[in-house]
Protein backbone atom coordinates (compact mmCIF):
# COMPACT_ATOMS: atom_id res chain seq x y z
CA UNK A 1 0.00 0.00 0.00
CA UNK A 2 2.80 2.37 0.93
CA UNK A 3 4.49 1.57 -2.36
CA UNK A 4 1.30 2.58 -4.19
CA UNK A 5 1.18 5.85 -2.29
CA UNK A 6 4.87 6.37 -2.90
CA UNK A 7 4.50 5.86 -6.63
CA UNK A 8 1.48 8.17 -6.64
CA UNK A 9 3.38 10.85 -4.69
CA UNK A 10 6.49 10.63 -6.85
CA UNK A 11 4.40 10.93 -10.00
CA UNK A 12 2.93 14.29 -8.86
CA UNK A 13 4.26 17.67 -9.94
CA UNK A 14 6.75 19.37 -7.64
CA UNK A 15 4.28 22.05 -6.52
CA UNK A 16 1.79 19.34 -5.53
CA UNK A 17 4.47 17.53 -3.55
CA UNK A 18 5.48 20.75 -1.80
CA UNK A 19 1.83 21.57 -1.07
CA UNK A 20 1.24 18.16 0.45
CA UNK A 21 4.41 18.39 2.54
CA UNK A 22 3.35 21.90 3.65
CA UNK A 23 -0.18 20.84 4.60
CA UNK A 24 1.06 17.80 6.48
CA UNK A 25 3.76 19.86 8.23
CA UNK A 26 1.20 22.47 9.35
CA UNK A 27 -1.16 19.71 10.49
CA UNK A 28 1.62 18.07 12.51
CA UNK A 29 2.64 21.36 14.15
CA UNK A 30 -0.96 22.32 15.00
CA UNK A 31 -1.85 18.91 16.31
CA UNK A 32 1.39 18.66 18.27
CA UNK A 33 0.76 22.04 19.87
CA UNK A 34 -2.85 21.23 20.78
CA UNK A 35 -1.99 17.74 21.94
CA UNK A 36 0.90 18.86 24.11
CA UNK A 37 -1.42 21.37 25.86
CA UNK A 38 -4.03 18.71 26.48
CA UNK A 39 -1.56 16.07 27.63
CA UNK A 40 0.09 18.57 29.98
CA UNK A 41 -3.31 19.50 31.45
CA UNK A 42 -4.16 15.82 31.79
CA UNK A 43 -0.95 14.97 33.63
CA UNK A 44 -1.34 18.00 35.91
CA UNK A 45 -4.92 17.02 36.78
CA UNK A 46 -3.84 13.42 37.18
CA UNK A 47 -1.02 14.41 39.51
CA UNK A 48 -3.36 16.56 41.61
CA UNK A 49 -5.90 13.73 41.83
CA UNK A 50 -3.19 11.27 42.83
CA UNK A 51 -2.00 13.60 45.57
CA UNK A 52 -5.58 14.17 46.78
CA UNK A 53 -6.29 10.42 46.77
CA UNK A 54 -3.10 9.73 48.72
CA UNK A 55 -4.13 12.39 51.23
CA UNK A 56 -7.54 10.74 51.51
CA UNK A 57 -5.86 7.36 51.95
CA UNK A 58 -3.85 8.79 54.83
CA UNK A 59 -6.94 10.11 56.59
CA UNK A 60 -8.96 6.95 55.96
CA UNK A 61 -6.10 4.78 57.21
CA UNK A 62 -5.89 6.80 60.42
CA UNK A 63 -9.65 7.15 60.83
CA UNK A 64 -10.00 4.83 63.82
CA UNK A 65 -6.98 6.35 65.52
CA UNK A 66 -8.25 9.93 65.04
CA UNK A 67 -11.79 9.15 66.17
CA UNK A 68 -10.43 7.36 69.19
CA UNK A 69 -8.19 10.37 69.99
CA UNK A 70 -11.17 12.71 69.66
CA UNK A 71 -13.29 10.55 71.97
CA UNK A 72 -10.43 10.30 74.43
CA UNK A 73 -9.89 14.08 74.40
CA UNK A 74 -13.63 14.77 74.78
CA UNK A 75 -13.90 12.30 77.66
CA UNK A 76 -11.69 14.61 79.71
CA UNK A 77 -14.40 17.26 79.57
CA UNK A 78 -17.44 17.36 81.85
CA UNK A 79 -20.42 17.42 79.45
CA UNK A 80 -22.50 19.42 81.91
CA UNK A 81 -19.98 22.28 81.84
CA UNK A 82 -19.62 22.51 78.08
CA UNK A 83 -21.27 25.47 76.33
CA UNK A 84 -23.28 25.61 73.15
CA UNK A 85 -23.28 28.87 71.13
CA UNK A 86 -26.23 30.30 73.05
CA UNK A 87 -24.78 29.49 76.45
CA UNK A 88 -21.38 30.77 75.37
CA UNK A 89 -22.88 34.17 74.58
CA UNK A 90 -24.90 34.21 77.81
CA UNK A 91 -21.94 33.26 79.98
CA UNK A 92 -19.54 35.77 78.38
CA UNK A 93 -22.06 38.60 78.70
CA UNK A 94 -22.73 37.63 82.32
CA UNK A 95 -18.99 37.58 83.18
CA UNK A 96 -18.57 40.98 81.51
CA UNK A 97 -21.51 42.39 83.48
CA UNK A 98 -20.06 40.97 86.73
CA UNK A 99 -16.71 42.67 85.92
CA UNK A 100 -18.23 46.02 85.03
CA UNK A 101 -17.15 45.77 81.42
CA UNK A 102 -19.39 46.79 78.52
CA UNK A 103 -19.14 44.48 75.56
CA UNK A 104 -20.67 43.86 72.18
CA UNK A 105 -20.84 40.26 71.06
CA UNK A 106 -21.11 38.91 67.55
CA UNK A 107 -22.86 35.75 66.49
CA UNK A 108 -21.57 32.62 68.16
CA UNK A 109 -21.01 29.84 65.62
CA UNK A 110 -19.43 26.42 65.58
CA UNK A 111 -15.90 26.68 64.26
CA UNK A 112 -15.39 22.93 63.99
CA UNK A 113 -18.02 20.26 64.45
CA UNK A 114 -18.43 16.58 63.80
CA UNK A 115 -22.04 16.50 64.89
CA UNK A 116 -21.28 15.16 68.34
CA UNK A 117 -18.60 17.61 69.39
CA UNK A 118 -18.21 21.27 68.48
CA UNK A 119 -15.86 24.11 69.17
CA UNK A 120 -17.89 27.34 69.16
CA UNK A 121 -16.47 30.74 68.47
CA UNK A 122 -17.73 34.11 69.72
CA UNK A 123 -16.31 37.48 68.62
CA UNK A 124 -16.33 40.01 71.48
CA UNK A 125 -15.71 43.74 71.39
CA UNK A 126 -14.82 45.38 74.67
CA UNK A 127 -15.97 49.00 74.70
CA UNK A 128 -14.08 51.75 76.47
CA UNK A 129 -13.19 50.37 79.86
CA UNK A 130 -10.52 50.90 82.46
CA UNK A 131 -7.65 48.46 82.76
CA UNK A 132 -8.68 47.08 86.16
CA UNK A 133 -12.20 46.10 85.03
CA UNK A 134 -10.79 44.50 81.93
CA UNK A 135 -8.27 42.52 84.00
CA UNK A 136 -11.12 41.22 86.17
CA UNK A 137 -13.11 40.21 83.09
CA UNK A 138 -10.04 38.49 81.70
CA UNK A 139 -9.52 36.70 85.01
CA UNK A 140 -13.14 35.48 85.06
CA UNK A 141 -12.81 34.15 81.55
CA UNK A 142 -9.58 32.33 82.41
CA UNK A 143 -11.24 30.73 85.43
CA UNK A 144 -13.71 29.03 83.12
CA UNK A 145 -10.90 27.24 81.25
CA UNK A 146 -10.87 24.77 79.59
CA UNK A 147 -14.58 25.19 78.81
CA UNK A 148 -13.93 28.79 77.74
CA UNK A 149 -10.74 30.06 76.15
CA UNK A 150 -9.51 33.34 74.69
CA UNK A 151 -7.94 32.52 71.35
CA UNK A 152 -7.29 36.03 70.04
CA UNK A 153 -6.87 39.39 71.74
CA UNK A 154 -6.02 42.83 70.40
CA UNK A 155 -6.22 45.94 72.58
CA UNK A 156 -5.20 49.54 72.49
CA UNK A 157 -5.57 52.60 74.70
CA UNK A 158 -8.22 55.19 73.88
CA UNK A 159 -6.22 58.12 72.44
CA UNK A 160 -8.45 60.70 74.11
CA UNK A 161 -8.32 58.90 77.46
CA UNK A 162 -5.23 56.71 77.81
CA UNK A 163 -6.41 55.29 81.15
CA UNK A 164 -9.08 53.38 79.25
CA UNK A 165 -8.68 50.69 76.65
CA UNK A 166 -10.74 49.10 73.94
CA UNK A 167 -10.22 45.51 72.86
CA UNK A 168 -11.44 42.86 70.46
CA UNK A 169 -11.18 39.22 71.33
CA UNK A 170 -12.36 35.79 70.27
CA UNK A 171 -13.69 33.44 72.92
CA UNK A 172 -14.15 29.75 72.19
CA UNK A 173 -16.09 27.08 73.99
CA UNK A 174 -16.24 23.32 73.73
CA UNK A 175 -19.60 21.62 73.38
CA UNK A 176 -20.66 18.02 73.71
CA UNK A 177 -24.09 17.38 72.24
CA UNK A 178 -26.21 14.84 73.99
CA UNK B 1 -16.18 4.41 -14.45
CA UNK B 2 -13.02 5.18 -12.48
CA UNK B 3 -11.39 2.55 -10.28
CA UNK B 4 -12.09 2.75 -6.55
CA UNK B 5 -9.30 3.92 -4.19
CA UNK B 6 -9.15 0.40 -2.76
CA UNK B 7 -8.47 -1.14 -6.15
CA UNK B 8 -5.79 1.53 -6.66
CA UNK B 9 -4.15 0.39 -3.42
CA UNK B 10 -4.59 -3.32 -4.17
CA UNK B 11 -3.12 -2.99 -7.65
CA UNK B 12 0.18 -1.83 -6.21
CA UNK B 13 2.48 0.70 -7.84
CA UNK B 14 2.39 0.84 -11.63
CA UNK B 15 5.44 -0.53 -13.47
CA UNK B 16 8.11 2.02 -14.30
CA UNK B 17 7.64 3.61 -17.69
CA UNK B 18 10.32 2.23 -20.00
CA UNK B 19 10.59 3.51 -23.57
CA UNK B 20 12.03 0.87 -25.89
CA UNK B 21 13.63 2.27 -29.03
CA UNK B 22 14.03 0.33 -32.29
CA UNK B 23 17.34 -1.57 -32.34
CA UNK B 24 17.77 -0.70 -35.99
CA UNK B 25 18.53 2.94 -35.08
CA UNK B 26 21.58 2.06 -32.97
CA UNK B 27 25.05 0.87 -33.78
CA UNK B 28 26.60 -1.24 -31.06
CA UNK B 29 29.84 -2.93 -30.09
CA UNK B 30 31.70 -4.36 -27.12
CA UNK B 31 34.58 -2.25 -25.84
CA UNK B 32 37.34 -3.54 -23.53
CA UNK B 33 37.46 -2.15 -20.00
CA UNK B 34 40.55 -2.14 -17.79
CA UNK B 35 40.40 -4.62 -14.93
CA UNK B 36 39.27 -3.22 -11.62
CA UNK B 37 37.78 -0.06 -13.17
CA UNK B 38 35.16 1.87 -11.24
CA UNK B 39 31.81 2.93 -12.72
CA UNK B 40 33.14 6.46 -13.33
CA UNK B 41 36.23 5.08 -15.06
CA UNK B 42 34.04 2.80 -17.18
CA UNK B 43 32.00 5.84 -18.26
CA UNK B 44 35.07 7.76 -19.38
CA UNK B 45 36.51 4.70 -21.17
CA UNK B 46 33.20 4.12 -22.94
CA UNK B 47 32.95 7.75 -24.01
CA UNK B 48 36.51 7.70 -25.25
CA UNK B 49 35.81 4.54 -27.27
CA UNK B 50 32.67 6.13 -28.74
CA UNK B 51 34.49 9.33 -29.68
CA UNK B 52 37.14 7.31 -31.53
CA UNK B 53 34.73 4.99 -33.33
CA UNK B 54 31.76 7.27 -34.04
CA UNK B 55 31.60 9.59 -37.04
CA UNK B 56 29.67 12.09 -34.83
CA UNK B 57 30.80 13.92 -31.71
CA UNK B 58 29.39 12.63 -28.41
CA UNK B 59 27.18 15.70 -28.02
CA UNK B 60 25.27 14.61 -31.12
CA UNK B 61 24.72 11.05 -29.96
CA UNK B 62 22.22 9.31 -27.80
CA UNK B 63 24.28 6.57 -26.22
CA UNK B 64 24.42 4.14 -23.36
CA UNK B 65 26.32 1.09 -22.24
CA UNK B 66 25.94 -2.10 -20.32
CA UNK B 67 28.59 -3.08 -17.83
CA UNK B 68 28.50 -5.15 -14.67
CA UNK B 69 31.08 -4.64 -11.91
CA UNK B 70 34.15 -6.80 -12.53
CA UNK B 71 33.42 -7.35 -16.25
CA UNK B 72 36.34 -6.67 -18.60
CA UNK B 73 34.17 -5.39 -21.41
CA UNK B 74 31.21 -3.09 -21.76
CA UNK B 75 28.59 -3.26 -24.45
CA UNK B 76 28.09 0.17 -25.99
CA UNK B 77 25.27 1.40 -28.22
CA UNK B 78 24.72 4.79 -29.75
CA UNK B 79 22.56 6.59 -32.26
CA UNK B 80 22.75 9.90 -34.08
CA UNK B 81 20.38 12.28 -32.32
CA UNK B 82 18.74 13.52 -35.50
CA UNK B 83 17.32 10.08 -36.13
CA UNK B 84 14.74 10.91 -33.48
CA UNK B 85 12.08 13.54 -33.98
CA UNK B 86 11.29 16.22 -31.38
CA UNK B 87 7.90 14.57 -30.80
CA UNK B 88 9.63 11.27 -30.05
CA UNK B 89 12.09 12.78 -27.58
CA UNK B 90 9.31 14.82 -25.92
CA UNK B 91 7.61 11.52 -25.08
CA UNK B 92 10.70 10.49 -23.10
CA UNK B 93 10.26 13.26 -20.52
CA UNK B 94 8.28 11.25 -17.99
CA UNK B 95 9.96 7.90 -18.76
CA UNK B 96 11.98 6.08 -16.14
CA UNK B 97 14.25 4.55 -18.72
CA UNK B 98 14.87 5.09 -22.46
CA UNK B 99 16.83 2.23 -24.03
CA UNK B 100 17.04 0.18 -27.22
CA UNK B 101 14.67 -2.81 -27.09
CA UNK B 102 17.57 -5.26 -27.06
CA UNK B 103 19.19 -3.53 -24.03
CA UNK B 104 16.08 -4.39 -22.00
CA UNK B 105 17.20 -8.04 -22.13
CA UNK B 106 20.85 -7.57 -21.18
CA UNK B 107 20.14 -8.34 -17.51
CA UNK B 108 18.85 -11.85 -18.19
CA UNK B 109 20.49 -14.88 -16.64
CA UNK B 110 22.06 -16.75 -19.58
CA UNK B 111 24.61 -19.46 -20.11
CA UNK B 112 27.79 -18.77 -22.15
CA UNK B 113 27.31 -18.99 -25.94
CA UNK B 114 23.64 -18.08 -25.76
CA UNK B 115 21.79 -16.24 -28.49
CA UNK B 116 18.53 -14.47 -27.86
CA UNK B 117 16.29 -13.75 -30.83
CA UNK B 118 13.82 -10.94 -30.32
CA UNK B 119 11.07 -10.72 -32.90
CA UNK B 120 9.50 -7.36 -33.62
CA UNK B 121 7.34 -6.04 -36.48
CA UNK B 122 10.35 -4.13 -37.80
CA UNK B 123 12.77 -7.01 -37.78
CA UNK B 124 14.73 -9.57 -35.90
CA UNK B 125 17.32 -8.70 -33.23
CA UNK B 126 19.91 -11.23 -32.15
CA UNK B 127 21.74 -10.77 -28.86
CA UNK B 128 24.70 -13.02 -28.36
CA UNK B 129 26.62 -13.72 -25.17
CA UNK B 130 30.04 -15.34 -25.33
CA UNK B 131 30.30 -15.04 -21.56
CA UNK B 132 27.28 -14.52 -19.30
CA UNK B 133 28.32 -11.13 -17.83
CA UNK B 134 28.04 -8.81 -20.83
CA UNK B 135 26.66 -9.44 -24.34
CA UNK B 136 29.28 -9.54 -27.06
CA UNK B 137 27.16 -8.71 -30.13
CA UNK B 138 23.77 -7.36 -31.06
CA UNK B 139 22.67 -7.70 -34.64
CA UNK B 140 19.47 -6.36 -36.18
CA UNK B 141 18.00 -7.46 -39.45
CA UNK B 142 14.92 -5.68 -40.83
CA UNK B 143 12.11 -7.86 -42.16
CA UNK B 144 9.65 -6.91 -44.81
CA UNK B 145 6.20 -6.93 -43.17
CA UNK B 146 4.96 -9.04 -46.07
CA UNK B 147 7.77 -11.60 -45.75
CA UNK B 148 6.68 -15.23 -45.61
CA UNK B 149 7.37 -17.59 -42.71
CA UNK B 150 9.98 -19.37 -44.77
CA UNK B 151 11.83 -16.11 -45.36
CA UNK B 152 11.69 -15.37 -41.63
CA UNK B 153 13.09 -18.83 -40.77
CA UNK B 154 15.83 -18.38 -43.33
CA UNK B 155 16.77 -14.98 -41.87
CA UNK B 156 16.82 -16.47 -38.38
CA UNK B 157 19.19 -19.26 -39.48
CA UNK B 158 21.46 -16.76 -41.20
CA UNK B 159 21.64 -14.65 -38.08
CA UNK B 160 22.51 -17.59 -35.84
CA UNK B 161 25.07 -18.82 -38.30
CA UNK B 162 26.55 -15.32 -38.60
CA UNK B 163 27.02 -14.98 -34.85
CA UNK B 164 28.58 -18.44 -34.66
CA UNK B 165 29.11 -20.72 -31.68
CA UNK B 166 25.60 -20.54 -30.23
CA UNK B 167 24.91 -23.46 -27.93
CA UNK B 168 21.58 -22.10 -26.72
CA UNK B 169 19.10 -20.13 -28.80
CA UNK B 170 16.07 -18.52 -27.19
CA UNK B 171 13.29 -17.08 -29.32
CA UNK B 172 11.31 -14.24 -27.81
CA UNK B 173 8.06 -13.47 -29.60
CA UNK B 174 6.78 -10.62 -27.46
CA UNK B 175 8.58 -7.34 -26.81
CA UNK B 176 10.01 -6.83 -23.33
CA UNK B 177 7.72 -5.08 -20.83
CA UNK B 178 8.54 -3.56 -17.47
CA UNK B 179 7.31 -5.31 -14.34
CA UNK B 180 6.30 -3.49 -11.15
CA UNK B 181 9.07 -4.70 -8.93
CA UNK B 182 11.10 -2.49 -6.63
CA UNK B 183 12.04 0.42 -8.89
CA UNK B 184 14.40 1.82 -6.27
CA UNK B 185 16.67 -1.21 -6.53
CA UNK B 186 16.15 -2.73 -9.95
CA UNK B 187 14.02 -2.56 -13.04
CA UNK B 188 12.59 -5.90 -14.09
CA UNK B 189 11.65 -6.52 -17.70
CA UNK B 190 9.94 -9.62 -19.05
CA UNK B 191 9.55 -11.05 -22.48
CA UNK B 192 7.55 -14.23 -22.21
CA UNK B 193 9.32 -16.37 -19.63
CA UNK B 194 12.60 -14.56 -20.05
CA UNK B 195 13.31 -12.17 -17.17
CA UNK B 196 15.90 -9.42 -17.28
CA UNK B 197 16.87 -7.69 -14.03
CA UNK B 198 18.66 -4.39 -14.36
CA UNK B 199 20.02 -2.88 -11.14
CA UNK B 200 19.33 0.89 -11.00
CA UNK B 201 23.00 1.83 -11.39
CA UNK B 202 23.31 -0.40 -14.47
CA UNK B 203 19.99 0.86 -15.84
CA UNK B 204 21.18 4.47 -15.40
CA UNK B 205 24.14 3.75 -17.69
CA UNK B 206 21.84 2.08 -20.24
CA UNK B 207 19.66 5.19 -20.56
CA UNK B 208 20.47 6.87 -23.88
CA UNK B 209 19.19 10.34 -22.99
CA UNK B 210 21.43 13.38 -22.56
CA UNK B 211 23.74 12.70 -19.62
CA UNK B 212 23.40 16.19 -18.11
CA UNK B 213 19.62 15.87 -18.30
CA UNK B 214 19.86 12.47 -16.62
CA UNK B 215 22.00 13.93 -13.83
CA UNK B 216 19.35 16.64 -13.27
CA UNK B 217 16.64 13.95 -13.20
CA UNK B 218 18.63 11.96 -10.62
CA UNK B 219 19.01 14.98 -8.35
CA UNK B 220 15.28 15.78 -8.75
CA UNK B 221 14.57 12.17 -7.86
CA UNK B 222 16.74 12.48 -4.74
CA UNK B 223 14.84 15.63 -3.76
CA UNK B 224 11.51 13.84 -4.31
CA UNK B 225 12.67 10.92 -2.16
CA UNK B 226 13.54 13.36 0.63
CA UNK B 227 10.09 14.98 0.28
CA UNK B 228 8.50 11.52 0.37
CA UNK B 229 10.39 10.72 3.57
CA UNK B 230 9.16 13.99 5.07
CA UNK B 231 5.61 13.03 4.08
CA UNK B 232 6.12 9.60 5.65
CA UNK B 233 7.50 11.21 8.83
CA UNK B 234 4.54 13.60 9.02
CA UNK B 235 2.09 10.75 8.41
CA UNK B 236 3.79 8.69 11.12
CA UNK B 237 3.60 11.65 13.50
CA UNK B 238 -0.10 12.12 12.72
CA UNK B 239 -0.72 8.40 13.33
CA UNK B 240 1.13 8.72 16.64
CA UNK B 241 -0.99 11.70 17.58
CA UNK B 242 -4.12 9.76 16.70
CA UNK B 243 -2.97 6.92 18.94
CA UNK B 244 -2.14 9.51 21.57
CA UNK B 245 -5.66 10.93 21.31
CA UNK B 246 -7.12 7.49 21.93
CA UNK B 247 -4.75 7.05 24.84
CA UNK B 248 -5.82 10.44 26.17
CA UNK B 249 -9.48 9.44 25.82
CA UNK B 250 -8.76 6.30 27.81
CA UNK B 251 -6.77 8.31 30.33
CA UNK B 252 -9.61 10.80 30.76
CA UNK B 253 -12.10 7.98 31.32
CA UNK B 254 -9.78 6.52 33.94
CA UNK B 255 -9.33 9.97 35.48
CA UNK B 256 -13.13 10.36 35.72
CA UNK B 257 -13.31 7.11 37.64
CA UNK B 258 -10.67 8.37 40.04
CA UNK B 259 -12.46 11.72 40.43
CA UNK B 260 -15.69 9.89 41.22
CA UNK B 261 -13.83 7.90 43.85
CA UNK B 262 -12.28 11.11 45.22
CA UNK B 263 -15.66 12.86 45.42
CA UNK B 264 -17.34 9.83 46.98
CA UNK B 265 -14.73 9.69 49.73
CA UNK B 266 -14.60 13.45 50.32
CA UNK B 267 -17.46 13.72 52.88
CA UNK B 268 -16.02 10.89 54.98
CA UNK B 269 -12.54 12.37 54.81
CA UNK B 270 -13.90 15.81 55.75
CA UNK B 271 -15.48 14.29 58.85
CA UNK B 272 -12.21 12.63 59.80
CA UNK B 273 -10.37 15.92 59.32
CA UNK B 274 -12.93 17.66 61.51
CA UNK B 275 -12.44 14.99 64.14
CA UNK B 276 -8.71 15.61 63.96
CA UNK B 277 -9.26 19.36 64.31
CA UNK B 278 -11.56 18.73 67.25
CA UNK B 279 -9.03 16.49 68.92
CA UNK B 280 -6.36 19.14 68.45
CA UNK B 281 -8.77 21.89 69.58
CA UNK B 282 -9.82 19.99 72.71
CA UNK B 283 -6.18 19.20 73.44
CA UNK B 284 -5.31 22.88 73.08
CA UNK B 285 -8.18 23.87 75.36
CA UNK B 286 -7.00 21.36 77.96
CA UNK B 287 -3.27 21.83 77.83
CA UNK B 288 -2.45 25.08 76.06
CA UNK B 289 -3.90 28.47 76.81
CA UNK B 290 -3.36 31.84 75.29
CA UNK B 291 -2.10 34.08 78.13
CA UNK B 292 -2.04 37.55 76.56
CA UNK B 293 -2.21 39.58 79.76
CA UNK B 294 0.49 37.43 81.37
CA UNK B 295 2.73 37.98 78.31
CA UNK B 296 2.09 41.75 78.34
CA UNK B 297 2.81 41.85 82.09
CA UNK B 298 6.09 40.01 81.53
CA UNK B 299 7.08 42.56 78.87
CA UNK B 300 5.97 45.71 80.67
CA UNK B 301 6.47 44.64 84.28
CA UNK B 302 3.69 44.28 86.87
CA UNK B 303 3.51 48.05 87.32
CA UNK B 304 5.10 48.99 84.01
CA UNK B 305 8.56 49.22 85.56
CA UNK B 306 10.36 47.38 82.73
CA UNK B 307 9.15 49.74 80.04
CA UNK B 308 11.04 53.03 79.63
CA UNK B 309 8.83 55.93 80.62
CA UNK B 310 9.17 57.65 77.24
CA UNK B 311 7.89 54.61 75.40
CA UNK B 312 4.10 54.38 74.92
CA UNK B 313 2.29 51.16 73.91
CA UNK B 314 -0.26 51.98 71.21
CA UNK B 315 -1.51 48.49 70.39
CA UNK B 316 -1.18 44.93 71.61
CA UNK B 317 -2.05 41.85 69.57
CA UNK B 318 -1.85 38.15 70.41
CA UNK B 319 -3.32 34.79 69.45
CA UNK B 320 -4.81 33.82 66.09
CA UNK B 321 -2.16 33.38 63.46
CA UNK B 322 0.56 34.57 65.85
CA UNK B 323 0.21 31.39 67.88
CA UNK B 324 -0.13 30.89 71.60
CA UNK B 325 3.27 32.19 72.64
CA UNK B 326 3.77 35.37 70.63
CA UNK B 327 2.61 38.90 71.34
CA UNK B 328 3.08 41.96 69.13
CA UNK B 329 3.32 45.42 70.66
CA UNK B 330 3.29 48.62 68.67
CA UNK B 331 5.39 51.24 70.40
CA UNK B 332 5.73 54.97 70.01
CA UNK B 333 8.41 57.20 71.52
CA UNK B 334 10.11 60.56 71.19
CA UNK B 335 13.30 59.02 72.56
CA UNK B 336 14.28 56.48 69.94
CA UNK B 337 17.53 55.53 71.68
CA UNK B 338 15.62 53.84 74.50
CA UNK B 339 13.89 51.28 72.30
CA UNK B 340 16.99 49.15 71.45
CA UNK B 341 17.95 49.26 75.13
CA UNK B 342 14.46 48.04 76.02
CA UNK B 343 14.72 45.29 73.46
CA UNK B 344 18.08 44.18 74.86
CA UNK B 345 16.57 44.08 78.34
CA UNK B 346 13.69 41.89 77.11
CA UNK B 347 16.09 39.50 75.41
CA UNK B 348 17.68 38.85 78.78
CA UNK B 349 14.38 37.69 80.32
CA UNK B 350 14.58 33.92 80.93
CA UNK B 351 11.01 33.32 79.70
CA UNK B 352 11.64 35.06 76.33
CA UNK B 353 12.55 32.90 73.36
CA UNK B 354 13.05 35.70 70.80
CA UNK B 355 12.55 39.47 70.53
CA UNK B 356 12.28 41.19 67.15
CA UNK B 357 12.10 44.92 66.59
CA UNK B 358 10.83 46.46 63.34
CA UNK B 359 10.81 50.14 62.54
CA UNK B 360 7.44 51.43 61.29
CA UNK B 361 6.84 54.52 59.13
CA UNK B 362 6.98 57.54 61.49
CA UNK B 363 5.93 61.17 61.39
CA UNK B 364 7.46 64.16 63.13
CA UNK B 365 9.37 63.56 66.36
CA UNK B 366 7.47 60.35 67.13
CA UNK B 367 9.21 57.08 66.18
CA UNK B 368 7.11 53.96 65.80
CA UNK B 369 8.21 50.35 66.26
CA UNK B 370 6.75 46.91 66.19
CA UNK B 371 8.06 44.66 68.96
CA UNK B 372 7.42 40.94 68.47
CA UNK B 373 8.14 38.82 71.52
CA UNK B 374 7.91 35.06 71.53
CA UNK B 375 7.89 33.23 74.87
CA UNK B 376 9.13 29.75 75.60
CA UNK B 377 6.20 27.27 75.81
CA UNK B 378 5.22 26.73 79.43
CA UNK B 379 7.39 29.58 80.69
CA UNK B 380 4.39 31.68 81.76
CA UNK B 381 1.73 30.57 84.22
CA UNK B 382 -1.82 31.96 84.46
CA UNK B 383 -2.12 34.82 86.93
CA UNK B 384 -3.64 33.74 90.25
CA UNK B 385 -7.14 34.98 90.95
Amino acid sequence: MIRSFRAFFLSRALREKLLLVGFLGVAVVMWASAYSSRITAFFRAEHNTTVALKDQDYWLTHRAQIESATQKAASQMDPSKTLDPVHLTVVVRQLAGDSGVRINTGRAEPEVSNGQFSINRLPVQVLNTDWHAFAVFYQHLQERAPYLAITELAMQPIPANPSQIMATMTVESFEIRH
Amino acid sequence: MSASPLSFLRAGPPPPKVVLLPDGLFFSRAVPITAGATAAEVASQVELALESSSPFPLAQLYYGWYWTPGAEQAFVFASYRRRFTTEQTAAWADAELVIPASAALFGGAVEPATTLLLNSPEGLTAIHWESPAVPSRVVFRPIDPEASDEQRVQLREELIRGLGGSRTVIDLLVPPAADSGQPDREIVLRSGDFVSRLPVTTAAALDVRDKAELAARRSARQRDIVLWRVVLGCAAALCLFLLGEFALLGGNAWHKVRLTQLNARAPTVDKIKQSQELATGIDDLLTKRLLPIEMVTAILGTNGERKPADVVVTRIQSGGTLGLYTVVLELQTTNAAQVPVYRAALQKLPECDSVNLDVLPSQGVQSKYRLTVTFKPGALKPQPA
